[in-house]
């Protein structure tokens, strides 16, 4: 063991470290954490409207008055998710560019603007209209000449409009997601590229610093921009040649790149893993959560937001089209990493070790708030050759059995974002918009892991510090 | 007065630390500004700082966080055990010593 963590920390911990750190990484993960104010006020718009319109439903409670009394606040509520959850790519698009020319010590805003102006520049401007004929019959031929001669196109079942100057919102929702993040890092990079070779407008000494800078951003930033326009170009042709092949740049990486991989990543297998690396990465004490933002922000967040618009859309649940979205962590995680919040208890209920119960008193109000950090590095969890066995383990488990009960449709998948602050259950519950089952299977979720976390901390009883200075002498070396 | 800042992922865990310490400077009558920011935030704070101190779990962020003060300020990752303990006091003896 001593051994096998040695050669980790030499190996491994440095990989990690440099995976943590890759510019381009932290800029994705800064750009998800920099919008989170956004998402958070959609997601409490999503939540009132969860609370006083679909709560109170017939199916619910049936309390038809409430949302009577809340339509004002209901109808509030949907401009705020149009704003936010929405336009999620859109509002991405400045975020990664920030981010990005931020890495590459660049003028920030200008990135972002940049990033912006090319996300749409690449976004269809036509957006088609379609009305259905009345029920059981067909248009009118007058109808149908008239609309026809309008430019509309009619055929027995419908009308369809091609509308220019509007943009299709499928395109700035979290659909879009893959297309405003590979765009904004490739054109920011390309951005920023320019800047540093100094291939800009020069001005003299005296002008204003703010200026300067503004002059500094225009041929890249037009480069940037006229590249995407060609981009869109080309995809245009290359469309006419071969219909099959889509013409948006967001319809090809959605069908090409984005889908497969949200797909993938609904495999059970996934799951797991990425629940085992967050856990792994933890035990040598690195921020696996946080390492793995790219991978949890990036693939499981858009499952989320899709799954809620379609909530939004048709309040049907069996309509989503995820399974495991980012909320459905929050059921593993209780507690933080490990599900720390069942070892907590287990240690207040069972430990006879002083140390253990200091530490654990000192970390269950944190806990509570999902935050674990004292019992990670206090306890310790890393380099702990008892308590590795359940804390990689653990939320494998917890990770199958809410996946199963997901899956069986025992509980609806998590479709609002929630701050990850929010205690354990309470956080399961609204995540998956007031489901008593959901919170049932976080209950599950913690009497498993309270279960198995027991019997090692009754294992840990017996033992004498002995491990206390192998622990010490693990500190890291990072220096 | 010095001016000591705590760096972890999202500045929460660290924000109870930066209480322990505060009531310590307090305690002792030490002139201290004392916060926390997450990884994201750490190159505007890293400015005010004297002393930036990174939470265990984002020793990661070493070689950055020296860059963004220029080998200028003493950067240092808290002891594991320390942090986890939210040992205040140990904590600011180690970032007063690393000022002077």
């Amino acid at each position: 063991m001593d051994k096998f963590t040695q050669w980790m920390e030499e190996h491994f911990v440095p990989i990690a470290a440099k995976f943590g750190s890759q510019k381009h990484l932290v800029a994705i993960r800064d750009s998800f954490i920099a919008i989170m104010p956004v998402t958070m006020a959609g997601s409490v718009a999503v939540l009132f409207n969860a609370i006083f319109r679909d709560l109170m439903a017939p199916e619910m409670l049936n309390l038809p008055a409430v949302p009577e009394a809340m339509e004002w606040l209901i109808t509030i509520d949907g401009s705020v998710w149009w704003g936010t959850i929405a336009m999620f790519a859109l509002i991405f698009s400045f975020s990664i560019g920030y981010h990005v020319a931020k890495a590459y010590g660049v003028n920030e805003i200008s990135a972002g603007l940049v990033s912006t102006a090319a996300y749409i520049t690449i976004t269809p401007q036509t957006a088609s209209a379609s009305l259905s004929a009345p029920e059981g019959g067909a248009f009118s031929q007058t109808v149908i000449d008239e609309i026809t001669a309008a430019g509309g196109t009619v055929d027995a079942t419908g009308i369809s409009l091609g509308a220019w100057g509007n943009l299709n919102v499928s395109y700035l929702n979290a659909g879009g997601l893959f297309t405003a993040m590979i765009l904004g890092l490739i054109g920011t990079i390309i951005f920023a590229k320019i800047i540093i070779a100094k291939i800009t407008i020069k001005l003299p000494e005296m002008v204003p610093p703010a200026v300067s800078q503004a002059f500094a951003a225009i041929i890249p930033g037009a480069i940037v921009i006229f590249g995407a326009g060609l981009l869109s170009f080309i995809l245009g042709k290359i469309h006419e040649a071969n219909p099959d092949i889509p013409e948006a740049l967001a319809d090809l990486i959605a069908k090409f790149i984005q889908q497969p991989f949200l797909g993938a990543s609904q495999g059970i297998g996934w799951v797991v893993l990425v629940v085992f690396m967050v856990q792994f990465l933890w035990f040598f004490g690195l921020h696996g959560a946080s390492i793995m933002t790219p991978v949890l922000s990036g693939t499981y967040l858009p499952a989320l937001l899709e799954n809620n618009a379609v909530w939004e859309q048709t309040h049907d649940i069996s309509q989503f089209p995820y399974l495991w979205t980012s909320g459905s962590f929050d059921l593993v995680w209780q507690g933080g990493s490990g599900a720390s919040f069942a070892l907590l208890i287990a240690i207040l209920v069972f430990s006879k070790r002083e140390e253990y119960r200091m530490i654990a008193k000192l970390a269950t109000p944190m806990g509570v708030f999902e935050i674990n950090e004292p019992v990670v590095f206090g306890l310790p969890i890393v380099l702990n050759p008892i308590f590795v066995i359940p804390w990689l383990l653990v939320p494998c488990i917890l990770a199958v059995i809410t996946y199963a009960a997901t899956a069986i449709g025992f509980m609806p998948p998590p479709f609002i974002q929630m701050p990850w602050i929010t205690p354990p259950i309470i956080i399961a519950f609204m995540a998956s918009g007031f489901s008593w089952q959901a919170a049932v299977v976080a209950l599950i979720d913690l009497a498993v892991a309270f279960a198995i976390w027991s019997i090692f901390v009754i294992v840990a009883n017996g033992m004498v510090n002995k491990e206390q200075g192998a622990e010490e002498g693990a500190t890291p070396s990072t220096a | 007065m010095v001016n000591i800042l705590l760096v972890c992922s999202a500045g929460m865990s660290t924000s109870a630390l930066v209480k322990n310490m505060q009531d310590t400077a307090a305690q002792k009558g030490i002139d201290a500004k004392i916060w926390a920011v997450g990884g994201a935030d750490a190159e505007s704070a890293s400015k005010e700082a004297d002393v930036v101190m990174l939470g265990p779990q984002v020793r990661y962020l070493l070689d950055k966080v020296k860059g963004l003060v220029n080998n200028e300020k003493p950067v240092t990752v808290i002891d594991m055990m320390t942090y986890g303990q939210m040992n205040g006091a140990k904590v600011l003896d180690e970032a007063l010593a690393l000022f002077e």
